[in-house]
């Protein structure tokens, strides 16, 4: 018997260089398949998906499982159905579903993929093979992140379909989810992967990865809270300004009309006082506001935007209208309720609540402020927060290949 | 004279970390269709040395070829087989599946790799477990299927570490048949183990490593130079009339006389020791004796075992110390 050994160098070798990487896919494939946990979280996301048929909008308002609450803003009078089922989507479905539960799921589903492949006795048997250190971990992580995005297609692929059969509106968009949620677990899974090629221990990169995620959580949220306080911050002190070059300009015009009469200006100037005495105060706050708010954007940078890529899909998928009009007409609604109690109050002989200048308290749900964000946020375009991400991302992923490829097993 | 040989190292050193030296300037030579047997205690660097060649660790130098390649050569491990100690085949596959996925990673196309493993599969004697998952398998099933799998890619060159480890006295003879019909097919096999005697039966040389160095490195006969010797029992007494006059026939006087025929030899009683081991060199002896009517009651070739050569140069590396 003669020996045959593969002739490697032969034309066939880059059909075998597809055999290997095609072989690394099955075999993730049925490492995915032994835990149940993939299956489970695919059936539970059409299961939500589901449950997702079951809420319903109509011209008197939406409907629940069957229960019907009336409320006109919320209602196809102000909203297009097609509108609110994606609003449901972007603003739900993903952030929640797949960016909280189904992360968490998939993240201990796959958390084990590294650390497993490194152990002793099983990373001899791969790095013995004639593929490069570089290319086995490359395969191993895009492997992962494939089942990852099956997992979204699957339920994009659902509620495209829910949708469409729902308000006609066959929305392709819906498959954006795709890569942008896949990105977003990408960001995390990075770290779990680092992690996992130092500790060699699935829980320890499971539990870094959950901490690192509600680090950026909290890095997120402090960011949005003072984009929305600092723009409410620089909304109060222009209208501020105004309000004193008004009162200004209607004092001086007093002056030309009626110069002998130092009454006519009397209630002008005390209100002009009054606002230029509290101007230096909101100016402050603006200014405060202001560095904190560098100092977090300064911080984010060069971390990933969790929140922020998922949230690209309400930015693509969504007109802003439509929203704008259904909460102008929910601020109307509260500010009826709110009239009818004090008038209510008043006729019961109850002194009427003390009135507060608008100007005077910063209000995160004023319009102009909500534009103002909502102008902050698209400023931040796509590129800069995907491209930012990505650098990090790369970053982790180059040490964690680095560590990889120098290791000895 | 480089191709003739599979495994041709020249100086290949190993330090982690900069302070523990695994391996200290190894050179060693395995020629092709040979069974090269590497033996040595804990520690002595045995399984970093197979696993520089597989490319599983990083030497600190390396300077040698592994089938006419450098070593390192990731391409070349297309011809290789490895059967890791300890391997840990992934849990969830059957042995058929593993089969076909080490043998996919190792190149081998697809049709060729389904008969391959229903050939081995059946070599190896795991037809009736070839579809249950490696997760319930037991040692020795482990061992077998490994072995399976060092040989998917039909290698030149096959590494086993430590194969037999944990395997029945009926599965080691299964791997060592295995291992005989691969030598008799060409392939160069590599040897890591503990059993001595597993490696004295297969190997055609071995070498010894001590302290990250090779001790010894040789064919049995050649590493048993100067330590085997034939031994010959003759006769208590000589036939009448062989000797002189004045000569009793009591084993004492026969003893003298033996040795001065017999300078080199050692002589106790009837008993004597030539040191040689070679065939040819012990013909003379015989040759005397018979022509002075000695009778030869039995002659036997008295070599040192594996085991006895290699406690001695471990003996000798404690005398010494393996300061190179």
């Amino acid at each position: 018997m003669t020996t045959q050994a593969i002739d490697y160098q032969s034309p066939a070798a880059n059909g075998t260089r597809i055999t290997q990487s095609w072989a690394l896919v099955v075999d993730s494939y049925r490492e995915l398949n032994s835990k149940k946990l993939f299956w489970i979280t695919l059936i539970l996301s059409l299961l939500v998906v589901i449950a997702f048929a079951f809420v319903t909008i109509n011209d008197r308002g939406i409907s629940i499982f069957g229960a019907d609450f009336e409320n006109y803003a919320w209602s196809t009078n102000v909203i297009p159905a097609a509108t609110f089922y994606k609003v449901i989507f972007t603003s739900i479905a993903i952030p929640w579903w797949l960016g909280v539960i189904a992360t968490v799921l998939a993240l201990i589903s796959v958390c084990s993929v590294f650390p497993d492949f490194i152990t002793g006795g099983s990373i001899d048997l791969y790095l013995s093979k004639p593929l490069s250190r570089l290319r086995l971990f490359a395969t191993k992580y895009l492997v992962s992140l494939m089942f990852v995005a099956l997992q979204v297609f699957v339920f994009a692929a659902a509620s495209f379909l829910l949708i469409g059969l729902k308000s006609g509106a066959w929305e392709l968009g819906i498959f954006l989810a795709v890569p942008l949620v896949t990105l977003f677990f990408s960001y995390l899974y990075c770290v779990c992967v680092l992690t996992g090629i130092i500790t060699r221990s699935a829980l320890a990169s499971l539990l870094v990865t959950m901490l690192f995620w509600l680090f950026l959580f909290a890095l997120n949220t402090t960011d949005a809270v003072l984009m929305t306080f600092k723009s409410a911050a620089d909304v109060r002190l222009e209208e501020h300004r105004g309000l004193i070059e008004r009162n200004q300009k209607i004092i001086d015009t007093n002056q030309k009309l009626s110069p002998g009469n130092p009454t006519a200006n009397a209630g002008w100037q005390l209100q002009l006082d009054g606002a230029r005495e509290t101007l230096p105060r909101f100016e402050k706050d603006a200014a405060q506001l202001q560095w904190w708010y560098s100092l977090f954007r300064y911080i984010k940078t060069p971390l990933p935007k969790t929140g922020e890529t998922v949230d690209l899909m309400t930015r693509w998928l969504v007109e802003p209208e439509p929203l704008m009009r259904m909460h102008e007409e929910s601020q109307k609604q509260q500010d009826q309720r709110r009239e009818a109690r004090r008038n209510r109050n008043t006729a019961d002989g109850a002194p009427p609540p003390t009135q507060r200048n608008r100007s005077d308290r910063l209000d995160p749900e004023d319009p102009d402020v909500m534009r103002r964000v909502q102008q902050e946020s698209e400023g931040r375009t796509a590129v800069k927060l995907i491209g930012t991400s990505l650098g990090f991302e790369l970053a982790v992923l180059g040490l964690a290949a680095f560590i990889f490829c120098r290791r000895d097993f | 004279m480089a191709h003739e040989l599979s495994i041709d190292l020249r100086d290949v050193r190993k330090t982690y970390g900069g302070k523990v030296t695994a391996l200290r300037g190894i050179a060693m030579q395995v020629g092709r269709g040979e069974v090269f047997g590497l033996l040595g205690p804990n520690g002595a660097g045995k399984s970093t040395l197979v696993k520089i060649i597989m490319t599983v660790i990083r030497p600190s130098h390396a300077a040698g070829t592994v089938l006419g390649k450098p070593v390192g050569d990731k391409p070349t491990l297309a011809r290789v087989g490895y059967l890791p100690e300890h391997h840990r085949f992934p849990r969830y596959l059957s042995g058929r599946q593993a089969l076909d996925f080490f043998g996919a990673l190792s190149k081998v196309p697809r049709i060729r790799r389904r008969l391959k493993a229903d050939e081995l599969i059946e070599v190896v004697g795991m037809k009736d477990a070839a579809h249950r998952k490696v997760g319930t398998y037991s040692k020795g099933m482990m061992q077998r299927i490994g072995l399976a799998a060092a040989m998917m890619n039909d290698p030149e060159l096959i590494l086993l570490d430590e194969p037999t480890d944990g395997v029945d006295p009926v599965g080691r003879r299964d791997i060592r048949d295995v291992l005989l019909r691969l030598k008799a097919r060409g392939t160069t096999v590599f040897l890591n183990s503990h059993l001595l005697s597993e490696l004295e039966m297969v190997c055609d040389r071995v070498a010894i490593l001590l302290g990250g160095a090779v001790a010894r490195q040789g064919t049995l006969n050649e590493l048993a130079l100067g330590r085997g010797f034939y031994e010959l029992q003759v006769a208590a007494s000589p036939p009448s009339g062989t000797l002189t006059e004045g000569e009793s026939a009591n084993a004492v006087y026969m003893e003298s006389r033996l040795k001065q025929m017999f300078p080199h030899a050692t002589v106790a009683g009837d008993i004597i020791r030539v040191g040689t081991i070679d065939p040819l060199a012990i013909q003379p002896v015989v040759d005397r004796l018979r022509s002075d009517g000695i009778a030869i009651k039995r002659m036997q070739l008295i070599k040192p075992t594996l085991e006895e050569l290699f406690m001695e140069a471990v003996q000798e590396q404690a005398t010494n110390g393996v300061q190179k």
